[in-house]
């Protein structure tokens, strides 16, 4: 077999962490850093920061995607940086009325989703470089959602069924969900391998005033198949703790060694 | 005259439904989803190793279940969360009165849970993209956002709402793209694998549905009340990558 020189080559890559707040953490992510229980306890840190603790590995491939928590696994072009917040799509309840869902909070995911990133500030470091300062809405992600709206709401929400009523549903994205609408590096930050970098999100002190007020996240109320096939009145429902999250990203291209040398038209050398 | 291959453009694509309709096909399709239940109780969700194009072409038009059968040169990817929109999901009657319904999932389905999803994509054995899978838009599907007033009654026959949207822009221009293209030869093996966080396994796993949408009843005419039709709803999670294939050069009309 006729030997080719060593040669890297560059793949579309992304690098994202992400911070969670959940009434409930699952399994191992009890033990992840800077992940958080309650809004109050997200508000008591000025200062949040990514690309520094988790991994993949200790988290999920869903919320981070480093294989080394601190340092960057190979070399790496950033072409963008991009920060999502996001929430669910529907209001915060509590299941306290054991037939319906009760307490519904329409305006948290709300607040979370729109306007926080208002609020919020961001940098993104290379080894000791402050590359990026800016605020969190002039940084959009660049994907999420498309459209937005809210349906009516609960009428009543201390009804015995609301959820027979049409919820409040809201969705949308910080920014267009398209990967040009994003923060741009229009000459590209070449990141050596095993470098550090660092994000940082700072909350203003009128975004702290407002989260360490409230005591979210709670939960999602649904329908079980019991509550779809019975009467109401002798139904229950399932609560599932709500989920919100900021998702610091940054795109660009990683150089890999070549492999996987797949000449199209060819099989098998 | 001398042999040469040409490019066309071509989606390769690959779809997982969740409704129970799947329960009542003839012949089981691998890794499709009776419920949420079902679905959530999987760990890992696979894509272009299982299925081919004999499940309908809206779902897949792979001619071989495993392999790829002409040489591709992939230029973007994405995965789609693709939710009814007819939102109103319905329980059955039966002898209550009272109906069970749910509005929220589609929107909860193609607007919250791609954020809580990973993929990755192989070619042989190599791992070409390791990604959430909110990253990775479709760049199709039906534009704007409509949710309006459900019907507020207890036994149906009234207004239903409306989920229509989605993840990302509807233009294929906005997809995850390769830059220079993967070539991907004849014969390669391609998958990809999603998977949920447990989070949202526990969630799915305990919710109820797909559902039924509201319909009148063609057989019985214009119906009273009693006389709707609910038919089941359909969820679907595609993984379409688009690219060029390599293929003989054909169609040569030369005057």
């Amino acid at each position: 077999m006729q030997q080719k020189p060593y040669m890297n080559v560059a793949e579309p890559y992304p690098l994202y962490d992400t911070v969670i707040v959940c009434s409930q953490l699952y399994g191992k992510e009890q033990s992840i850093n800077g992940w958080f229980t309650s809004f109050r306890d997200f508000a008591a840190d000025t200062r949040h920061t990514f690309f520094k603790s988790r991994t993949a590995g200790n988290s999920h491939l869903a919320y981070c995607n480093l294989d080394s928590s601190d340092s960057i696994d190979f070399v790496y072009q950033a072409f963008s940086l991009g920060v999502r917040f996001f929430g669910p799509v529907m209001p915060d309840a509590d299941n306290i009325v054991v037939e319906s869902p009760n307490a519904i909070r329409e305006n948290e995911h709300v607040f979370w989703m729109f306007d926080l990133a208002k609020h919020c500030g961001i940098d993104f470091r290379v080894q000791q470089d402050v590359i990026v300062e800016n605020t969190c809405i002039a940084c959009p992600p660049g994907y999420g959602p498309r459209g937005g709206g809210g349906a009516h709401p609960i009428p009543d929400t201390n009804a015995p069924h609301p959820n027979q009523d049409s919820w409040k549903v809201v969705t949308g994205s910080n920014g267009e969900p398209v990967i040009d609408a994003r923060f741009p590096f229009p000459n590209p930050i070449k990141i050596p391998r095993n470098a550090s970098i660092e994000a940082n999100i700072y909350l203003t002190s009128y975004a702290r005033y407002v989260l360490e007020n409230l005591d979210s996240p709670a939960n999602n109320v649904y329908l079980t198949e019991n509550q779809a096939l019975q009467p109401a009145d002798d139904a229950d429902y399932f609560e599932v703790p709500t989920r919100y999250g900021i998702q610091v990203s940054l795109f660009g291209f990683r150089e890999v060694q070549q492999r996987g040398q797949y000449h199209a038209p060819g099989a098998a050398e | 005259m001398k042999f040469m291959n040409v490019n066309e453009s071509w989606f390769l694509y690959d779809t997982v439904m969740i409704s129970p309709f799947v329960s009542s096909l003839p012949h089981a399709v691998p890794g499709w989803y009776a419920s949420f239940a079902a679905l959530g109780a999987d760990d890992d969700i696979t894509f272009f190793n299982s299925r081919n194009k004999s499940i309908g072409l809206a779902y897949n038009n792979q001619d071989s279940r495993d392999q790829i059968p002409f040489a591709l040169v992939a230029e973007s990817i994405s995965v789609s969360f693709i939710a009814p929109a007819c939102s109103s999901h319905l329980g059955d009657l039966g002898q209550n009165p009272i109906r069970g319904r749910l509005d929220t999932i589609s929107a909860f389905f193609a607007h919250e849970l791609p954020q809580h999803s990973s993929m990755i994509f192989r070619i042989n054995q190599d791992e070409r993209l390791k990604c959430n899978c909110g990253m990775l838009p479709p760049g199709y599907g039906e534009i704007g956002f409509a949710m309006g007033q459900g019907d507020i009654g207890l036994t149906g026959g009234g207004g239903n709402s409306v989920t229509a949207g989605g993840w990302g822009r509807s233009h294929l221009k906005y997809r995850w793209e390769f830059a220079t293209g993967i070539g991907i030869p004849r014969r390669a093996t391609m998958s990809v694998h999603v998977r949920f966080v447990e989070w949202a396994r526990t969630v799915l796993q305990a919710i109820w549905g797909p559902g039924n949408m509201e319909m009148w009843n063609y057989v019985d005419g214009a119906p009273p009340s009693n006389e709707l039709a609910y038919l089941y709803t359909s969820f679907l999670i595609q993984v379409l990558v688009q690219g060029k294939r390599e293929v003989q050069q054909r169609g040569e009309y030369h005057a």
